[in-house]
């Protein structure tokens, strides 16, 4: 019943709604209701040693949440009723999150004052909806059955993503290029410097990226897959699929690379044939549209 | 106080109702005179506001008199609480407070100031607008075992103990009876308390399906051990065991689940449970090992 419990918390909180606007280039008129739940405050003393956060909890229906796999959320501004601008606090990462995720709803800002006595808050709210886009579903048949070599796929290379499925031998000699050596860590370090980090919080990053190297060795079955990033990033998810169509269940993946380069290690549950298929979802401009939203005075608790 | 120290106390405020034990509360009679008074510092304050019953003011104190190696656990009984609105804090269940297990420091290095005993303290929400807490007051009941070595009973090689009761002269003397149980005999406990719940309906003229349905919600919150947890029936009328831990060899906690429901507590360590070289720590409060101090805190910033 918690849907219900929000809605009711919603209307009395009396928040605004926000309906889809025309907003170039993502936009696409849309019927999608923005709702405030749960609304926390939480104050912590500086030797807590949590961050103090306010959170706001929302809801999204309406038609146009049909079929969305992916959002994201943007605050634009954020005030106090006394007039005070409240920064975000984990301004969005890039990343569009499936709306099955708790995490994925929600705002986190800084604390308003505590004479305040409500926020209001506006921002766009990104939506990834794959059925509005033939080309957001990309199969590719016998995707390992040319290793090392970029896929062959019109739909793809339309999304301008490059896709190659790296053998165990090619993987294996990347391995041995990015293990941890005096260069790369005098390179570490030198960035690490620039950033203004400490001689200790760099060696502790260091520590960290060695024990990381150690502590995760690549899965037997792995199946690794790597490109140019900028294409790399538009993939919202990879299945793998048995010659009969039927998906092989992937346990857990992982990401990794550089600047230019993403690479994703998927664990799948069982050895992939050479004839499976991969088939991407990819987060195309047609498939992606937004929400503007404003939540005004938001009581606080 | 370093960041480790602070993760350490937090992690023991977090792991306190883990391993919480119910004692009953002990109200001081009107004209009992308080006890004398310890210095407390806050160490850290967390307001939590949720808009619901959930929302509390959570303090972290630290007890100047006492190393944190020396409590075991605590009990906060607040007297008085309030902002500077006038809204009082004091919970309602402030006089059934309970003894909460305090993780323990490791004792000091050379030269090292030994760190303090530190203790939560749950108050009510304060107002939104409230800026300071005017006061909180009140008495720490702490539980220091060191100080009575009948405090501390150690039943070495458990798992000999296994479908009899734990023969012990100090915890017969404290009244309190414990039985390590078999699979079976928990299977013919938990069929006896059905039975029993199964009667009690009946005498409330519950009968047919209703009846049923009530001994088979009871039946499927009745407390179900994993592989390799020890299992064990605890009487304690007066309210004297302040905790129950599986030790190794070396005499390490490896206790690392517990559960208590009707008088049994089940004490997870690893599937393939105790060692042949463990031991069951039973922790017992005694007159020697209990010490109250009254504190008052006064003007504290709000965050």
């Amino acid at each position: 019943m918690r849907p219900n419990r929000t809605i009711l918390r919603s209307a009395g909180l009396g928040v605004l709604l926000a309906l889809g606007a025309a907003e170039p280039p993502l936009l696409a008129q849309a019927d999608v209701r923005v709702t405030v739940g749960e609304v926390n405050d939480d104050r912590y003393s500086t030797t807590g040693g949590f961050p103090s956060t306010l959170e706001l909890k929302f809801k999204l229906s309406g038609d146009g949440m049909d079929g969305v796999q992916g959002l994201r959320v943007l605050v634009k501004s954020a005030r106090d009723d006394q007039g005070n601008a409240i920064a975000p606090k984990d301004p969005s990462r890039g990343d569009f999150e499936s709306p099955d995720n708790s995490l994925a709803q929600r705002i986190v800002l800084g604390n308003p004052l505590r004479s305040a006595s409500s926020v209001s808050v506006s921002g766009t709210i990104e939506l990834f909806a794959p059925k509005r886009d033939p080309n957001a579903l990309v199969t590719v048949e016998n995707a390992f059955s040319r290793p090392d070599k970029p896929l062959t796929s019109k739909a793809l290379k339309a999304s301008k993503v490059e896709v190659t499925v790296v053998s165990k031998e090619r993987w294996a000699e990347e391995r041995k290029k990015q293990k941890l050596d005096d260069k790369k860590i005098a390179e570490i370090r030198a960035a690490g410097k620039k950033e203004g980090a400490s001689d200790k919080e760099i060696d502790a990053v260091i520590e960290l990226a060695k024990g990381l190297q150690e502590a995760f060795p690549v899965p037997e079955n792995a199946v690794v897959l790597s490109g140019p990033r900028a294409g790399m990033e538009r993939i919202q998810s990879v299945k793998i699929l048995g010659p009969d169509g039927e998906e092989i269940h992937v346990g857990s993946t992982m990401s990794q690379g550089d600047e230019k380069t993403k690479t994703m290690i998927l664990e799948p549950s069982k050895p992939v044939p050479p004839n499976a298929s991969l088939r991407f979802t990819v987060l195309t401009d047609k498939a992606r549209f937004a929400v503007p939203f404003e939540l005004k005075d938001v009581p606080l608790p | 106080m370093t960041r480790e120290r602070r993760n350490r106390v937090r992690s023991s405020a977090a792991l306190a109702p883990a391993l919480l034990v119910l004692l009953p509360a002990v109200s001081a009679a009107p004209g009992d005179s308080p006890p004398p008074p310890t210095k407390v510092a806050v160490v850290s304050l967390a307001d939590v506001r949720k808009g619901d019953s959930s929302s509390r003011l959570e303090l972290e104190l630290e007890l100047s008199d006492f190393a944190a190696a020396e409590v075991a656990a605590a009990r906060i009984r607040v007297r008085r609480a309030a902002d500077d609105t006038g809204r009082d804090l004091v919970p309602e269940d402030a006089r059934k407070a309970a003894m909460e297990t305090v993780r323990g420091e490791s004792a000091p290095g050379a030269g090292e100031t030994p760190a303090r005993a530190v203790v939560p303290v749950r108050l009510r929400s304060p107002a939104r607008r409230a800026k300071v807490l005017t006061e909180v007051s009140g008495e720490a009941e702490l539980y220091l075992p060191g100080r009575d070595p009948n405090a501390v009973v150690a039943i070495p090689e458990i798992r000999t103990w296994e479908g009899k009761r734990l023969e012990n002269a100090a915890l017969s003397a404290a009244g309190v009876r414990i039985a390590m149980l078999t699979g079976e005999q928990l299977a013919a406990e938990k069929k006896r308390r059905a039975e029993a719940r199964r009667e009690e309906a009946r005498k409330q003229g519950l009968l047919g399906e209703m009846m049923e349905s009530l001994v088979s919600a009871f039946l499927g919150a009745f407390a179900t051990p994993e592989a390799g947890d020890v299992v064990l029936s605890v009487e304690d009328k007066e309210g004297r065991v302040v905790g129950i831990r599986l030790l190794d060899a070396a005499g390490e906690d490896r206790t690392n689940g517990r559960m208590e429901q009707q008088g049994l507590v089940i004490l997870s360590s690893s599937r393939t449970g105790p060692g042949p070289d463990w031991s069951l720590e039973v922790r017992l409060r005694t007159p020697k090992s209990v010490e109250s101090r009254s504190f008052t805190l006064k003007g504290v910033p709000l965050p």
